[in-house]
């Protein structure tokens, strides 16, 4: 089962994007501030990360790029939940590192199959083969 | 093969006598002299002694330096002028920490320091000034001191180049000298702290904007009236502001939204923001490696729109690129590039909306670090391919560049596109 740390400080959001992960066998941690963020990620290795773009008073990039900056966390696969349609904003994700970013409104089974895509393959039974 | 064959003299421009002595007080060159031979008469970095000089031309010497594009600058560094400069920082700065408050004459002595630079800015006016000094405070250590005597020089040179009067310029430059003061109040373990900070102490970190608001503002003249202009107090303050998402301080007063409120800053301080960031990332501090000057400015460009508004970044990099990256620019054929223009909605005509195009950089305009020549392929706002067209950036009034790609999976993904169009 593929272990997705989500990042995210609207909790009734979080818990929409955790039952429809957990619907597909994702087991999900959710934390809400970058503080827990840090010490959840380096506790349980998670196989990927979901983090909100517009973070309370942080910078969702500079947040990113701490993470990315930690060490065990560097080849962690990322993905970036964007509310806003701001071209630029999903392209500063993809330059920052993300593998891949999602929009709202959030499609359920593609943002399931982006999901499974991100995750190292043995872990989501092998979703990601061709 | 005698030496002679070696050099190419239409590379190097030939210098007279006035050129020397024109220089006043002890001035050190950033670039090798050569004579008609090709041997280095004068190397960079040793003061010329003028003596020497109308004793070698007598001898029958000729001097040539490389040929430089007006706009980089000849870089005439005075030493004395950076040593005292940071020394004095120095000073203000230690009696500012022990006593917490600075006074009107040390105020007036700041003030008076930057002024002799500005005077030795103008009277090299036609040889490009002291547009050196930036390079060479890179040599000196990090610390507070270091750092402000950056911003002061880096402003300043942005002051003159944007072309504002001396008033301004003046303010310009202090504002950026005088910006961390109140880093002061900050405890010294937590600025030059490696690792993470509690939340604590990023709050006491976040506090030294309002506390450089607070010893400027008390700062008073002899009757007891506020002598520091707003410019210099408001860059104390919002230096830290960023365009889209906040930075800090926080919502003041009467303050709507994070854009408006950013746009209606004066430019002094929106462009001392970047100088700002610029300074921090290409100079090694405790918890990162400096940056080349090229990867700074490229980090710069893609911050705009985001920390910054893309206008400001673009004249900062026009008017510093070349200056700041040793006569180079910032991009590179082969580099991909998104471009911004503006268009109609489609959904409702009356009103505008951004345009992303992906673009590959052709080749580069020797001088105009951001108006290279370009293939647009690919239309980013609607997802398609489009037929490929070169455009001129020189030439062309509706496109800005608002990105530089640097993500090697991107770049990767955005090769193969290039290819099929």
């Amino acid at each position: 089962m593929a272990r997705v740390l989500l990042i995210y400080d609207n909790e009734a959001v979080a818990g929409f994007l955790k039952s429809i992960l957990e619907a597909a066998a994702f087991d999900v941690t959710h934390v809400s501030t970058p503080f827990d963020a840090f010490r959840e990620a380096l506790q349980r290795a998670p196989d990927a990360i979901l983090i909100d773009f517009y973070y309370k008073n942080v910078d969702g990039l500079y947040l990113i790029e701490k993470l990315r900056s930690t060490a065990g966390l560097t080849d962690v696969p990322f993905a970036v939940v964007s509310e806003e349609r701001d071209f630029l904003l999903s392209l500063d994700a993809l330059e920052s590192g993300a593998n891949d970013v999602i929009r709202y409104p959030i499609n359920e089974d593609d943002f399931i199959d982006r999901m499974k895509k991100i995750c190292p393959a043995q872990r989501t039974g092998g979703a990601n083969e061709p | 093969m005698s030496e002679q064959a070696t050099i190419d003299l239409a590379r190097f421009q030939e210098l007279k006598l006035s050129f020397f002595t024109k220089l006043s007080g002890e001035k050190v060159l950033t670039f090798d002299i050569i004579d008609q031979s090709g041997a280095v008469v004068f190397e960079a970095g040793i003061a010329i002694d003028q003596n020497e000089v109308v004793a070698k031309s007598q001898q029958g010497c000729r001097f040539f330096m490389p040929k430089v594009v007006e706009s980089y600058g000849h870089e005439i560094v005075s030493r004395p002028a950076i040593q005292k400069l940071a020394d004095e920082t120095r000073e203000i700065y230690s009696s500012v920490r022990a006593t917490g408050a600075m006074s009107y004459e040390q105020f007036l002595q700041s003030n008076a320091h930057l002024h002799s630079i500005i005077d030795g800015l103008r009277q090299e006016d036609r040889l490009g000034g002291c547009l050196g000094l930036l390079r060479d405070m890179e040599d000196f250590d990090y610390y507070t001191y270091a750092h402000s005597a950056n911003l002061g020089v880096l402003a300043m040179v942005l002051a003159y180049k944007l072309g504002y009067d001396k008033t301004r310029m003046r303010n310009m430059a202090l504002a950026g000298y005088l910006h961390d003061i109140g880093k002061l109040g900050v405890q010294r373990e937590v600025l030059s702290k490696a690792g993470r900070l509690t939340s604590d102490e990023y709050n006491q970190l976040v506090e030294h904007t309002r506390m450089g608001y607070r010893i400027l503002d008390n700062i008073t003249g002899p009757g007891g009236q506020k002598m520091v202009s707003d410019v210099i107090k408001g860059t104390a303050i919002f230096h830290h502001r960023k365009y889209k998402n906040m930075g800090y301080p926080f919502r003041p007063a009467r303050e709507r939204n994070s854009e408006t409120f950013y746009r209606a800053l004066p430019e002094e301080i929106r462009m001392i923001a970047i100088c700002d960031v610029y300074d921090a990332i290409t100079t090694s501090t405790p918890y990162r490696t400096a940056e080349e000057p090229r990867t700074g400015l490229r980090k710069i460009l893609n911050l705009s729109n985001h920390y910054f508004i893309l206008d400001d970044v673009l004249s900062f990099i026009k008017t510093l690129a070349c200056t700041l990256n040793k006569g180079k620019g910032v991009l590179d054929r082969g580099d991909f590039i998104v471009l911004e223009s503006v268009r109609s909605s489609r959904d409702n005509p009356n009103q505008k909306e951004p345009l992303y195009e992906f673009a590959r950089i052709m080749s580069t305009n020797s001088g105009r670090p951001i108006e290279p020549n370009v293939h647009i392929f690919f239309n980013a706002s609607d997802n398609k391919k489009i037929r490929s067209i070169e455009v001129d950036m020189r030439h062309d009034y509706t496109r800005k560049i608002v990105r530089v790609i640097t993500n090697e999976r991107l770049t990767e993904r955005l090769r193969r596109h290039a290819l099929s169009a």
